[in-house]
Order: structure tokens, then C-alpha cells, then sequence
């Protein structure tokens, strides 16, 4: 199990969860932090700590607690009643114990004690507000909020060369898993009650979760990390060249993939081959025009039956479009689904190669542009996994609108030859309705996607020692198609779900 | 970045206004010679010059010898020609983790990590290639005596916005996999590390509710610095590696809650407030050039009032795909042939680099936009060694006189990826340690000798960096 800060997003998510009960809009008073890479898994992987952000965690802290202690009477009854030392073990066990995500120990009740008491000799501070404030910040800047850990002072205990997840460790995995965020009271008391301690058991909270409407927010992110759209938030435009595209162009094709995949997945309980093919889309005013519907404004989402013929499912939604849209997009789209969607992986680019492309003229389609890349074995070994699948899109302009010709006078050739399916099988198809298809009809893809989310429940890159677990999840549902649900359920009921392999030095009983 | 937090805002918003400096305090330690500086500015994509011969040759001197004064500078260097004297041309310099083959994955958009590190990156780069140690300006900075306010400055243009903390964007390291993530922000930037040089005076209210913030600072943090040290009691290797970025960071937090003018201030007349035009978004690329200069002014007047004397700028990322030269005219704005020429977007620095062998159809003049884009980039340097060189130091010379700008690219021939014979200056003699005025040749040189060498001149021991090379005495007056 890696040893992971919170990402940006789950470190802004938990703040409102955590601060809910106790100011109004907390997320407004976090400080920005930088965004983070990818990593090896794929997801949103923080980077160690680097002064911009333990800066940034203070000065959140501070601003946070500032709010929160103007209402504490509302959050810490016993402030009223008469605020002494054992108000502040109050403040410390029961804040303590969602901040942490699990019960405060002596020891560190102790310690935050005497933080306590120094605030009144050392800083001479009257007032208990002003002295549980800095208690306070110095909670939301413990290793124990900022990472995902919880084991507390107990070494982690080893049989068979595997360390069982304690009960806090499984709720906090089920809770950013689902929610990207804390677990609520009724998750840790369930942790506590000892429900945890089954696959069943993590079947039914996970279940739970899932029906709140802050898994909304979980599955959205896993699906816009899943398609690549990190930069879609920034992406500029020449307005000369796309008058139409705004500010809040880019965010609001991200917004669309996430209710698209929230809206398969937990409004219809649907499938795999739903999220591939399906065309009842999610889509708003300012989209509607990139998918040629004039009669939709408004910002509201609302969910159309998009032309059958010229959609299918995720990757024709203009967000992955456009944020895989550049000179020789299909190299970027057929590397997305390569890499994201069938989990073959792509060589890099050898050293000593000179990759540019010769010039062939003016006139030339983008096919015969890229014809080097099929044409040459050195380019040609690494190429054939991309070009071909990314020839199915040709479809789509770099903003993901469907045109018909690629100049006029030149209509598009969206055909392509994909290699390396299912017993390195190849299948023709002409556009982006007929791969998706195709590849909805994958074992590979299948296998894939249980990979991919596997990957986000646990944090890391899935290894060798996963097959057994990630098998157990692509065989769920037999011949038939599970329900995304029913992937959820059965990556929280395996080994690599609830057990861990101790990492190197790692002192253990 | 978000600047609601900022503790003042920029004085001078009006354009330059030179405020100053109010009543200085005095400094136990009074500075008799002035110390020397040193500046890392890194940019990605090559210049216009081959890795191997001079069949593109817009970069490097021409002519016989050493010395430039009788040499030929070609279109893109000639724009330093005013500061010809002060410059070393470092001929022969290889990314040497690279071009011998020992980094795993693709580093050619990734190798920021390495440019000022001199290891190869680990891992097979699905992560970015973090970098494998220390950067140079980590190491010069942590030699710093304690006086000087701010070990190091990390400054940034845009390149927080494509995976930060990586080798696809950040320079300095403290440690492998623990990055410096730069400031991108000049606003913020001034408001850390300059506001208390030019704040004016606090109200004697004022003063001690800053007090009792910073001593509430201190116990927090040292609060949280033992939590950390708790925490990682029973983790493994890499995790307690992780944590102790973690708790370094949090240490020298600690240090900076008070930055104060350094001795070097005292009296020192080229310590003043450049003023800088405000707004600045430090999101938007359409500012880049005005970016640059923002954080090129406040990286001068920390030297100037010996607030730091170590520095590094980032120029984008490493590949800068964003980067669109709107302000040099319609020329490097394509029209696409339809919209899905050009990617429908306009030209960025990266398409130009890579169209210059590849000419591809409906870019006209692919070879004299790339000179174009060097020269703009070099006319940025050539501002930055002006403002150095306009600066007066305390011995009497310019601050120039007393810094060494080293130019980094991570690239020579950027349209193949090459990262041999890189297109590496040194501006600058660096208090009178380096010759200048030369053109160098040197032979497969790592880029580690280079850092070490600049290293000696900044006071570290005679001794190689990083895995690689040497140091170059040869460079020495």
C-alpha cells in the first residue's frame, strides 16, 4: 500500500465533508495547491510535500479554524456549559476521530493536551476558542489528516507475509474509493462495530455509498482521471479561429463526461457496454450546439438521445474528443484507448529516432500524412497500436463535432484495420460507432476496465500479486454483462482490497 | 495560484516607480566586498542549432578561437552582443544520463529533472521521471550562510500547470522525488520574499500582532514537525523518505516565517522596488512575456538587496505546447487549412520546433519561425542581463559584475529530440571566477561539470556533482 497525501481534489472534498457540520462554504477558504501528476497507477498521485504545499495547509488551516471557532458553541456544547481541559479532550476526541479517520489515541490525546496547555503559558491566549483554534490547526496539518494511513501508534501485523487492513484503513478505502472523500459518522461507527471485517460486510457499506449522492462526485472523477481531461480546465483558444469557445468551455466538456459516467453507471445501473455504446447523453446549452441539438440551453444537464449513427458512448463525447485533439490526433486518440481502455502498453519513442514526418504536400489528408508511421517497420511496430483505432475518430474535429468531409470536397475515411484484439485477433470498422462496439465485445477491454478501477480503489499500479483479485472481478457477471455497481461490490470484497503487502523496512509483528 | 492571501499588494501600479528603500536596519555583519550570485534560467525545445554539425547554425559563434571579440555571432546569439564580453559559450555539453542510454520510458519531454541534477532519472517514467538527487541550486543554497534571508529562490513562468513536481516541469529538487515546486505567481512572489524589504513601516499594533501570529506559526509547526517524526517511526524506507521531504518542507517553513533584508542590504543602493504593472494572471499563456519580466525584476532586486543569492526560472514547461507567440505577429499564428489543420489551434512552440525538418504543408517559412522564436526568447535575456547590469552593487561594479546567469536548455536540435552538444551561456564572471568573453570548446563534457564548476565559483569544494563529469578549471580567469 503506497503512502499517499491526499490528492487536491481529495484533500478539498474532505475539507467540506469534514467541515460541514461547522462553517458554511469551507472549500473557499482553501488555499490552492498545485495539481497533481498522474503517476504510475494513472490517478492523481501526489508528489512529496514541498514548501508551496505544506504553506498552503497552514495557511488553509488557519483560515478554516478561524471560521469554525466564531460558531463553536453550535459544534462543542460543552464550550457553553463551562470550557476547561476536559472540553478540550472533548473537542480533541470527537473532532480528532473524523479528522484522522479513527479514534484519537491516548497518546496523541496527550500530546494535543499539552499543545493545549502551552497556548495559555507559552502564547498567552485567555479565551478557550482562541486556544482550541490552534489545536485545531494543528490537527489539519497531522500527517494523520494529510495522508492516507491510518494505523495510528499500532505496528501492522503480518501473517503469511500479508498485513490485513484494520477496520479505519477499510473505511477510508471505501469512502475515497466511492466518495473521493472522508467516511461519514455512520461508515466509522460501522467500522467500530466490527462490520467491516467481512467481504459482506464491505459489500453493504459499499452499497451504501454508492447510493449517496456524494458517490456522484467519486465515479465523476474517476471517469474524467480514467479519459485523460487534466488540462480540458485550461485549454485556450484562438477565438478568431472558435468564437464559440469561452472560459467554461473546457469545464463544462469535462462536466459532461462525469455526469455521462454517473448517469450509466448510478442512475441506470448500467453496464460496460452502456458506458461504450450507449447514446442517451447528458448534455446542456453550451454543448448543445457541438452535438448539432439547437433546441437545448440553458446550463442545466439534461439527458437526449443523441443520432445512433454518429455516437456511441464515452469516447465520442466532445470532452475526450477534445482534449485528445491536436495536428495527429490520431495518434492521441488510438493512445487512449490503447493504453486506458485495452491496457496494452505503448513503447516510448526510441532515442535515436528522428520522429517528424516528411512533407507531402498541401493537399494531403491526414492519413497520407501519418503514412510514414505504417509505412516504416521502425516507426511502424509502435504505431499500429495507435494510428489505426485513432483513424475510427476521424469523425470528430478537434472539438469533437461531427463532420462529414475533412476538407470540402474530401469526405473523411474514418475505416480502420485495429490489430491486437482478443487472441491478437483484427478487426475492420468503419467509425467510431462500429469500434466501439468491437471493443465492447473485448475480453481485453472487459479485463481492462476491472483494472482501472482496481487501480483507484487501492491507490498503485496493480501487480503481479493482483491477478487473483482482479480475475475474481472481471468473472463477475459470467458470460453476461455486470453492472458497474456489481464492479464496485466485488473490488471492495477481494484480497488486494483488504489485505496488503508490507512495504520494505516496514516494521511489522 | 490563488493570491487572496496576499499580506500586501504590489507597490507601483502604475509602471516602474522606483520606491526607495525607508530607513534600513542595521546588520551585525556589514558585507565590505559584495557576494556573488547565480541564476539558473531553463527553457525547453533547443535553439536553432544541430547536435552534431553546422548545418543549421543560427546559435553558435563562428570564426577561429576563442575569443568572441573576433568572432561572428550568428542571428540568434547576436542579440547578446552588447554583452559580448561577459559571456562563455560552453560548446561540447551532452545531457549525459540521456545520451548514454541510461534512463528508462521516453525522458525527451521529461529530462527538466536531470538538466540541474546531473543523475539519471529512475522508474520507466510512467511518474514523470522525478529527479534521482539534489539539483545544484538546492546545494549552493543549503551552503548559504544563515544570514542571508532565503536560501534559494525557485521562480517559475506557467509551469505549474503541467504535471508539477515532475521532470515535465520542475528544476529543482531537495532530494530524489522531493521537488521545489517553483512560484509562479509574482504577486505572491513579492509578497513572501520582497514585501518585508519595501513594506513601509508597521504601526506598533500591527507589529505585535505579527508577532503573535509568527509565534503562533512556530509552536504549530513545531507541533506538526514531531508529529511527522512520530508518524514515520514504523514506516518503510520509501515511506519515511516521503515523510521527510515532507518534514523538511515543514522546517524550512519555520526558517522563512520571517524574511527580513539580508546584511548585504545595508545601505546598498541598487535595492530598490522595480514596481511591476498589475494584474498578472499566472494562468494565462497570452501573458507569458509580461510573466517573465515580472519574475525576472523581483529575481534582480532579491539579489540586489541580499535577500537571496541563488535563484532559478523555469520558462514553461518542457514541452511548452501551450506557448503561442501571439505578440510577434500574425506570422505565428496559422491559419489552419480547415479546422483540423495546426490541430485547429494556432502554432505553439513546440509544432514550430518540430516543423523544422518536418515542413509540414501549410506552415510557410518553418525554419526562419523557429530563428524567430530563439531570438525572441534571447531578446528576454538580453532585458534580464540589462536589468543585472543596471543594478549598482555595493563594491562599486553592477550586479551583474557579480552573478553568473547560467542559459539551460534541455535540448540542442529540439525537431529530433538531440541532447548533445546543448546550447548552454554563462553570462556573467561571477565576482571575477570565470574568463568570459569566449567561446569554449570542450568534448562530450557532462552537463554535471558545468554545475560544479559554477558551484566552485559560488564557494562549494573543487569536487565533481552528481554521478557524472568533473569540474571545467579551464572556464577559470
Amino acid at each position: 500500500m503506497p503512502l499517499r497525501r491526499l490528492s487536491r481534489a481529495e484533500y478539498q472534498r474532505t475539507v467540506r465533508d469534514l467541515f460541514g457540520p461547522l462553517s458554511e462554504n469551507p472549500v473557499r477558504l482553501v488555499r490552492d495547491l498545485p495539481a497533481d501528476p498522474p503517476g504510475t497507477s494513472g490517478f492523481a498521485t501526489p508528489v512529496a510535500a514541498s514548501l508551496f504545499h505544506v504553506e498552503a495547509y497552514l495557511t488553509s488551516a488557519e483560515s478554516l479554524a478561524t471560521e469554525a471557532v466564531q460558531n463553536i458553541d453550535d459544534w462543542l456544547p460543552c464550550h457553553a456549559a463551562g470550557a476547561d481541559e476536559v472540553c478540550a479532550r472533548e473537542f480533541i476526541t470527537t473532532f480528532g476521530r473524523r479528522a484522522f479517520r479513527r479514534p484519537v489515541t491516548d497518546e496523541e490525546i496527550g500530546e494535543l493536551l499539552e499543545l493545549f496547555a502551552s497556548t495559555a503559558d507559552e502564547l498567552a491566549l485567555a479565551d478557550f476558542a482562541s486556544r482550541i483554534r490552534v489545536v485545531m490547526i494543528a490537527m489539519l496539518q497531522s500527517p494523520r489528516f494529510l495522508y492516507h494511513w491510518q494505523l495510528g501508534e499500532d505496528v501492522a501485523e503480518s501473517v503469511d507475509g500479508l498485513v490485513a487492513l484494520n477496520e479505519w484503513e477499510l473505511a477510508s478505502r471505501l469512502s475515497y474509493f466511492a466518495w473521493g472523500s472522508m467516511p461519514d459518522d455512520e461508515l466509522l461507527d460501522a467500522a467500530e462495530s466490527g462490520a467491516l471485517a467481512t467481504a459482506t460486510g464491505l459489500e453493504a457499506s459499499m452499497a451504501r455509498l454508492l447510493a449517496d449522492p456524494r458517490a456522484r462526485q467519486g465515479l465523476g472523477e474517476f471517469a474524467s482521471q480514467w479519459m485523460q481531461l487534466g488540462e480540458l480546465e485550461h485549454e485556450e483558444r484562438d477565438p478568431a479561429l472558435f468564437p464559440e469557445w469561452t472560459d467554461e468551455t473546457g469545464s463544462t466538456m469535462d462536466r459532461q463526461v462525469r455526469e455521462f459516467f454517473t448517469y450509466v453507471a448510478l442512475d441506470s445501473e448500467g453496464t460496460l457496454h452502456d458506458l461504450l455504446t450507449s447514446v442517451q447523453v447528458p448534455v446542456n446549452g453550451t454543448l448543445a450546439r457541438l452535438y448539432d441539438l439547437e433546441e437545448i440551453s440553458g446550463e442545466e444537464f439534461r439527458v437526449v438521445d443523441l443520432d445512433a449513427d454518429r455516437r456511441a458512448g464515452l469516447f465520442t463525447l466532445v470532452g475526450v474528443m477534445t482534449a485528445h485533439s491536436g495536428p495527429n490526433q490520431p495518434i492521441y486518440r488510438g493512445k487512449l484507448v490503447r493504453d486506458r481502455v485495452l491496457c496494452d502498453e505503448v513503447p516510448p519513442v526510441p532515442q535515436d529516432v528522428d520522429p517528424s514526418l516528411p512533407d507531402i504536400g498541401p493537399d494531403a489528408t491526414r492519413r497520407e500524412q501519418l503514412e510514414k508511421h505504417s509505412t516504416d517497420p521502425v516507426c511502424a511496430s509502435c504505431h499500429r497500436l495507435m494510428d489505426p483505432i485513432g483513424f475510427a475518430f476521424e469523425h470528430y474535429d478537434t472539438l469533437g463535432v461531427w463532420q462529414a468531409e475533412e476538407r470540402p470536397g474530401l469526405p473523411v475515411d474514418a475505416t480502420a484495420e485495429i490489430p491486437l484484439l482478443d487472441g491478437g485477433e483484427t478487426a475492420m470498422v468503419d467509425g467510431a460507432v462500429e469500434l466501439a462496439e468491437v471493443l465492447s465485445s473485448q475480453d481485453k477491454v472487459r479485463r481492462c476496465f476491472a483494472r482501472q478501477l482496481y487501480r483507484i480503489a487501492i491507490g498503485r499500479r496493480d501487480e503481479p500479486v493482483d491477478a487473483s483479485s482482479i480475475d475474481r472481478v472481471t468473472a463477475v457477471g459470467g458470460d453476461g454483462w455486470p453492472t458497474i455497481l456489481d464492479l464496485y461490490a466485488a473490488i471492495v470484497a477481494s484480497d488486494g482490497f483488504r489485505f496488503r503487502v508490507p512495504s520494505e523496512g516496514e516494521v511489522t509483528l | 495560484m490563488n493570491r487572496r492571501f496576499s499580506r500586501r499588494h504590489f507597490l507601483g501600479a502604475m509602471g516602474a516607480s522606483l520606491a526607495f528603500l525607508p530607513a534600513m536596519r542595521t546588520s551585525a555583519l556589514h558585507q565590505s566586498a559584495a557576494p556573488r550570485r547565480v541564476l539558473f534560467v531553463v527553457k525547453s525545445n533547443g535553439n536553432y542549432a544541430n547536435a552534431f554539425d553546422n548545418s543549421r547554425n543560427e546559435f553558435w559563434p563562428e570564426g577561429e578561437g576563442e575569443d568572441l571579440a573576433t568572432k561572428v555571432l550568428p542571428r540568434v546569439s547576436e542579440v547578446l552582443q552588447s554583452h559580448r564580453d561577459h559571456l562563455l559559450f560552453l560548446e561540447g555539453v551532452n545531457l549525459t544520463p540521456v545520451v548514454d542510454g541510461l534512463v528508462a520510458g521516453n525522458p525527451d519531454h521529461s529530462s527538466w529533472g536531470m538538466l540541474l541534477t546531473g543523475r539519471a532519472a529512475t522508474g520507466d517514467g510512467s511518474d514523470g521521471h522525478p529527479a534521482a538527487g539534489p539539483s545544484i541550486d538546492q546545494v549552493i543554497g543549503a551552503s548559504m550562510p544563515s544570514e542571508v534571508p532565503v536560501a534559494k529562490l525557485n521562480l517559475g513562468v506557467l509551469s505549474h500547470l503541467r504535471d508539477p513536481g515532475t521532470g515535465k516541469s520542475c528544476i529543482s529538487w531537495r532530494d530524489a522525488k522531493a521537488p521545489n515546486i517553483p512560484n509562479t505567481d509574482p504577486t505572491d512572489a513579492f509578497d513572501r520574499f520582497l514585501a518585508g524589504a519595501f513594506g513601509g513601516g508597521l504601526s506598533p499594533e500591527e507589529r505585535e500582532a505579527q508577532e503573535r501570529m509568527r509565534a503562533q506559526r512556530r509552536s504549530v509547526l513545531d507541533f506538526v514537525g514531531r508529529d511527522l517524526e512520530r508518524f514515520s517511526a514504523n514506516l518503510g524506507h520509501e515511506h519515511r523518505q516521503q515523510v521527510e521531504a515532507h518534514l523538511e518542507s515543514i522546517r524550512q517553513l519555520e526558517r522563512d516565517l520571517v524574511v527580513d533584508p539580508g546584511p548585504g542590504a545595508d545601505g546598498a543602493p541598487g535595492c530598490f522596488d522595480p514596481g511591476i504593472a498589475s494584474p498578472l494572471d499566472p494562468d494565462s499563456w497570452a501573458q507569458f512575456p509580461q510573466l517573465l519580466r515580472a519574475q525576472m525584476e523581483l529575481i534582480v532586486t532579491a539579489f540586489a538587496c541580499d535577500i537571496t543569492r541563488v535563484a532559478t526560472l523555469s520558462l514553461g514547461d518542457a514541452v511548452c505546447d501551450k506557448l503561442v507567440f501571439r505578440w510577434l505577429g500574425d506570422d505565428y499564428l496559422i491559419p489552419p487549412r480547415s479546422s483540423n489543420a495546426g490541430g485547429g489551434s494556432v502554432t505553439q512552440y513546440h509544432d514550430i520546433t518540430h516543423s523544422v525538418s518536418a515542413q509540414q504543408s501549410g506552415m510557410q517559412d518553418d525554419n526562419e519561425r523557429k530563428i524567430g522564436v530563439e531570438r525572441w526568447h534571447f531578446e528576454q535575456y538580453l532585458l534580464l542581463l540589462d536589468l543585472l547590469a543596471a543594478r549598482p552593487d555595493l563594491d562599486g561594479g553592477s550586479l551583474l559584475d557579480n552573478t553568473a546567469v547560467v542559459f539551460v536548455d534541455s535540448h540542442s536540435a529540439g525537431w529530433v529530440h538531440n541532447e548533445h552538444r546543448l546550447p548552454w551561456i554563462i553570462a556573467g564572471s561571477c565576482g571575477g571566477h570565470f574568463r568570459t568573453g569566449r567561446h569554449v570548446k570542450l568534448s562530450n563534457e557532462p552537463t554535471n561539470s558545468v554545475l560544479a564548476e559554477v558551484g566552485v565559483a559560488m564557494g562549494l569544494p573543487d569536487a565533481p556533482f552528481g554521478d557524472f563529469g568533473g569540474t571545467l578549471p579551464g572556464l577559470r580567469a
